[in-house]
């Protein structure tokens, strides 16, 4: 039996295991980006309060690796009687991470769009939300784009920590087949595969899009 | 108290995973970078194609294949040494793209220039490109090693003896488990916060330099 023929066998498990990738990385993306947005908004909160707890919230999700985040929640609060599924576990320390590391990346974009536009917005009499929705927005959502798809790879390759709460993602699927037939190298280069054939061109995309859109605005 | 003691004697793992892994990616990041950069458009593509492949595969994907997959009937890792090397190709990958950036960042008119004093492409490119495209990498190269060492973790899925493997270790045995991942997490932070610190400074002193 050829590699080939072996990788036929492991394919429909592994293949359902990256459905679950898949959706644990959209959830994580979906929670994610509006709370990345909410804490970049709580971040520069005139209100010193709100700005403290954003900047906590920041800095716990960008400063602890994403895999300590994950065992604390799972293993750690149930001490204190918070018990979350794995799945339930996996999508709250991830989402957190997505959050803390986007709410830089709208930040930094909401930044950079020249002070003369919201002066411009409130001399024509804009309030602070249609200046924001109108004006502010849509030109800092064209400069976080590329940012925010290269993020979505990187969470996506994240999604493999999940492995280690016991959720049944691609890397768990091919860790089970490996320890059932002693075929680990096998069945973990085709993961491997099945990880790079989705994430490497998605990086090249990601990059001739970021060269487009990082010319001067016309 | 003693949990707190248990866990930090990871430390010295930790450091020598991400300083080990590093070193790896140090030296494999050259022939990648500079294959990288080549004028011929074929070498080019080969190079993007690997940096990228290895970029695409989850460094516990890695490691997993190290470990387990070589491990099995191949060559026989430690869990320290199967994480230093694998984290250490991924490292390759990453500075390599690094140091292009570098690379492209260095003025034309300086080989030009090396050319027109008679300095070989191969000295122009050693002792003049490289160390200033070294210098403008150094802050993304100081990113990415922050990065790696909170990565380092994830040696402890294949039971290497550092902080976070430690932190598991005594959870198991205290019943204390928020204690024992919370010292962990504090060790990340403190970590990350010192390191931040230090490449804003580190930042700010090269922009002075070079002005």
């Amino acid at each position: 039996m050829t590699v080939f023929d072996e990788w036929l066998d492991f394919l429909p498990s592994l293949l359902t295991g990256l459905g679950v990738s898949l959706r644990l990385t959209g959830l994580c993306m979906l929670l994610g980006l509006p709370g990345g947005l909410i804490l970049a908004i709580g971040v520069s909160s005139p209100v010193r309060g709100i700005r403290y707890v954003g900047l906590c919230l920041v800095e716990f999700g960008r400063g602890l690796p994403a895999l300590v985040l994950l065992q604390f929640v799972y293993f750690g609060l149930p001490q204190t009687h918070v018990i979350l599924s794995p799945w339930v576990s996996a999508i709250l320390a991830l989402s957190w991470v997505t959050a803390a590391y986007t709410s830089e990346a709208f930040r930094g974009a909401i930044n950079s769009v020249p002070r003369g536009q919201s002066e411009a917005a409130s001399a024509t009499g804009m309030g602070k939300w249609d200046s924001f929705r109108f004006v502010i927005g849509p030109q800092a959502a064209r400069l976080v784009l590329p940012s925010l798809m290269g993020f979505t790879i990187l969470i996506f390759q994240t999604t493999s920590l999940a492995f280690t709460v016991t959720v049944s993602e691609l890397t768990n699927e091919a860790y089970t087949i490996g320890s059932q037939t002693f075929r680990y190298l096998s069945v973990l280069v085709l993961a491997g595969v099945i990880y790079a054939v989705i994430a490497a061109p998605a990086a090249h995309f990601v990059r001739r899009y970021e060269k487009k859109v990082s010319k001067p605005f016309a | 108290m003693d949990s707190v003691g248990f866990v930090l004697a990871g430390i010295p793992t930790t450091l020598l995973v991400t300083v080990g892994a590093l070193a790896i990616g140090a030296v494999g990041m050259l022939p990648l970078a500079i294959l990288r950069v080549s004028r011929v458009r074929l070498i080019r593509a080969i190079a993007i194609f690997t940096i990228d492949i290895v970029r695409g595969i989850p460094p516990i994907v890695w490691l997993f294949i190290i470990f387990f997959g070589l491990g099995t009937n191949v060559i026989h890792l430690s869990p320290l040494t199967a994480s230093i090397v694998g984290l250490g190709v991924i490292s390759a990958a990453y500075f390599a793209e690094i140091l292009r950036g570098g690379i492209n960042s260095v003025d034309r008119g300086q080989r030009e220039a090396a050319a027109a004093l008679g300095i070989s492409p191969f000295h122009g490119f050693a002792l003049i490109v490289l160390p200033q495209a070294i210098r403008s990498a150094l802050p993304a190269a100081a990113t990415f090693s922050i990065g790696l060492l909170k990565d380092s973790s994830i040696a402890s899925t294949i039971g290497a003896p550092e902080v976070l493997y430690r932190a598991g270790v005594d959870a198991g045995a205290s019943f204390e488990p928020l204690m024992s991942y919370g010292i962990a997490a504090g060790f990340y932070l403190v970590v990350s916060l010192i390191a931040a610190w230090a490449t804003r400074r580190l930042d700010a002193h090269f922009r002075r330099a070079v002005s």
